[in-house]
């Protein structure tokens, strides 16, 4: 019966164009805006990090007197930190920056990291191809450069033998030693950057900070020692920094040290409430799921109207000896149908948009086949409980009275 | 009339009253009906009397209110809703005045669509759909959708949806009630052709011309039976073996 219900509803559909052109419509609409919508908030939020063990990492930062939040650390604090504190495996820093990338006759800004040699191994992101960075490119200015995985595929034309090639960053050619592995985006929110440079890049660009205490501009990730809990770390970090307080008390007056886990710092970076992209994203997928509801509530209302039109039908149709679920399937094939168009429309213009996010969120993939079927799934599903309410409705005509009236 | 024939449906005080929030009405009042296999039956009354409501009883579209219905022995006044309609499918064909054919489906899909909820075999349903065409009279429009169609073509298709089944009985709901007097002709003679195939048939009408091809008639006034007459049957065979009966 399946199949001759849905061709009754292709039928229907043909029968009946404007009907189905605006119920198809209006659902292509919200399952291509929701499903673009998760693929990308999937792929930014949800997605889990690509690290090893993100349980035992936390971020370290500045805690001031006179500011409130969690702030950078100068990169002074950060070494001192990293070689006195007892309760780090290890610490890597990172600081954020943005280039000008130059290849051929054009040139574009993109953003890069700038890590310390350890950051890789830390994070037990294992390049893809060639290595991360080594101790003496983190102190000596060294042209090199590790280049994400999508910058890789999309600029470098996923050339293989693109280690020991050059990119040119701000009219300097830095050497290519490694390709990130992929997906890997970093440990914070908002797509990670095209390419990471060592550590004694800041030594060029931003010497004054680079020596100072007070310039506070790195973001440190930590891993914890293996039974030390984070509560442990931070009483280390106070102690720690105390000292640095007293040695020197005019760059570090009030300040002091803290971790959070980074699970929780990458949702809620300075202490201060959500990250605007979780707040961003949190309303977008409001918007995107009012969207679907109304376009559920129109094709809901659109089968109501056609099954009150088709009310003799199905009065005839229960007075041949058609079961109640029949009539269930002859309506849910009509909107199985309006369901299947609408969703293979709203999947293609998902995938376009998702595309066109990618342009604008660098290294983030969206194109992520099992976000997409599930999603699907999931909207089809959600759809087709709306044709279900006009389906059940029709099981309750009574023929005797729609034959007599009607 | 065969009088040794089985019995296949059997009322027994039957009554259907509808509520209202003031009125109670009595369109039925202890209806006592028999009707045997094969036998071709006529209910008649002016408006308002209860004919269409017993039809609607006898065709398990509606419920008595209080009485036995026993359709080929079988108790079937208090089925559940399903069990109502497999029954309806299965042992009753309904002719409607109105015709009441699907209009986007075509004249072959009308006669297949109550096999079809029998979960009858394509090739099975095929065969008979064919059949009943070919003995209506409309195989060569099978093709067709209704609204292509006259009324009394579309009174055929609407005879052979009911009898493509071959259910137990065929309910006739004023057949003739929206056709011009020749295709209203056409209509009863095609009855009387299945009748004398071996087919039960219950029709109402409130035309006494058309009562007369029944073998039986039954009168109903305010819902109850007021005159039953048996006597059609060997008028009718007279009359057919061309002896002229004034009525």
């Amino acid at each position: 019966m399946l199949l001759a219900d849905l061709k009754y509803g292709l039928r229907m559909l043909v029968k009946s164009p404007g009907f189905s052109l605006v119920a198809i419509l209006s659902l292509a609409l919200g399952i291509g805006a929701n499903t673009a919508i998760f693929s990308l908030v999937n792929a930014v939020l949800l997605r889990p990090l690509p690290v090893h063990d993100p349980q035992s990492l936390v971020t370290v930062s500045t805690t001031d007197q006179r500011n409130p939040g969690n702030l950078p650390l100068s990169h002074l604090n950060f070494k001192d930190l990293r070689a006195q504190n007892a309760s780090f495996t290890d610490m890597a820093a990172i600081s954020f920056n943005q280039v000008n990338y130059s290849h051929g006759q054009e040139s574009e800004q993109i953003p890069v990291q700038v890590v310390t040699a350890n950051y890789f191994s830390l994070l037990g992101a294992e390049p893809s191809l060639g290595r991360g960075f080594r101790a003496e490119e983190e102190t000596q200015a060294t042209p090199v450069a590790v280049v994400s995985h999508g910058f890789w595929e999309r600029s470098l034309g996923s050339n293989p033998n693109v280690v020991g090639t050059t990119v040119v960053l701000n009219r300097t050619p830095y050497t290519i030693v490694g390709v990130a592995p992929k997906n890997f985006t970093g440990v914070f929110l908002g797509g990670g950057p095209s390419i990471w440079l060592p550590m004694s890049r800041n030594v060029v660009v931003l010497p004054d900070w680079y020596e100072t205490r007070r310039g506070l501009f790195i973001l440190a990730v930590a891993r914890l020692k293996p039974g030390v809990t984070v509560e442990q770390a931070r009483s280390n970090l106070r102690t720690v920094f105390a000292n640095l307080e007293r040695t020197f008390p005019v760059d570090n007056k009030g300040r002091s040290a803290i971790a959070v886990p980074l699970l929780e710092a990458r949702l809620n970076p300075n202490g201060q409430g959500a990250n605007v992209l979780v707040q961003q994203s949190t309303l977008l997928m409001i918007v995107v799921g009012i969207v679907l509801l109304i376009a559920c509530a129109n094709i809901a209302n659109l089968l109501l109207s056609q099954a009150s039109k088709r009310r003799r039908e199905v009065a005839i149709r229960l007075a041949l000896g058609a079961q109640p679920s029949s009539v269930l399937g002859l309506v849910l094939g009509h909107g199985m149908m309006l369901v299947f168009i609408g969703l293979a429309i709203g999947l293609v213009a998902a995938y376009s948009a998702a595309g066109l996010m990618r342009s604008l969120v660098v290294v983030v993939n969206p194109h992520d086949p099992a976000t997409f079927v599930s999603t699907a799934v999931v909207l089809g599903a959600v759809a087709l409980l709306a044709s279900y309410i006009p389906a059940r409705r029709a099981t309750r005509i009574d023929p005797l009275i729609a034959l007599r009236t009607d | 009339m065969n009088t040794s024939a089985q019995s296949l449906i059997h009322l027994d005080g039957v009554t259907k009253v509808f509520f209202t929030d003031e009125v109670e009405t009595h369109a039925l009042a202890g209806i006592h009906l028999e009707i045997k296999s094969g036998e071709y039956i006529a209910i008649a009354g002016p408006s308002g009397c209860g004919k269409s409501t017993l039809l609607s009883i006898l065709g398990l579209l509606d419920t008595p209110t209080e009485g036995r219905y026993v359709l080929n022995g079988k108790e079937v006044a208090d089925l559940p809703l399903s069990e109502r309609a497999r029954v309806r499918n299965r042992e009753i064909g309904f002719i409607f005045q109105s015709f009441n054919l699907i209009g986007d489906l075509n004249v072959y899909e009308n006669v297949e669509l109550p096999l079809t909820y029998r979960g009858m075999k394509s090739a099975e349903r095929k065969e008979r759909v064919m059949a009943a065409l070919e003995k209506v009279g409309m195989a060569h429009r099978a093709k067709h959708l209704p609204s292509q169609l006259s009324g009394g073509q579309q009174q055929r298709v609407a005879v052979a949806r009911a009898v493509a089944g071959s259910p137990s009985i065929l309910l006739a709901d004023e057949p003739t009630g929206n056709l011009d007097s020749k295709n209203g002709e056409a209509v009863m003679e095609l009855l009387r052709e299945l009748h004398r195939e071996g087919a039960t048939i219950c029709m109402v009408t409130h035309d006494p011309r058309y009562a007369r091809h029944a073998d039986r008639s039954i009168h109903l006034f305010d819902g109850r039976v007021v005159e039953e007459d048996g006597s059609k049957k060997g008028e009718r065979e007279l009359e057919e073996s061309g002896f002229d009966i004034a009525h």
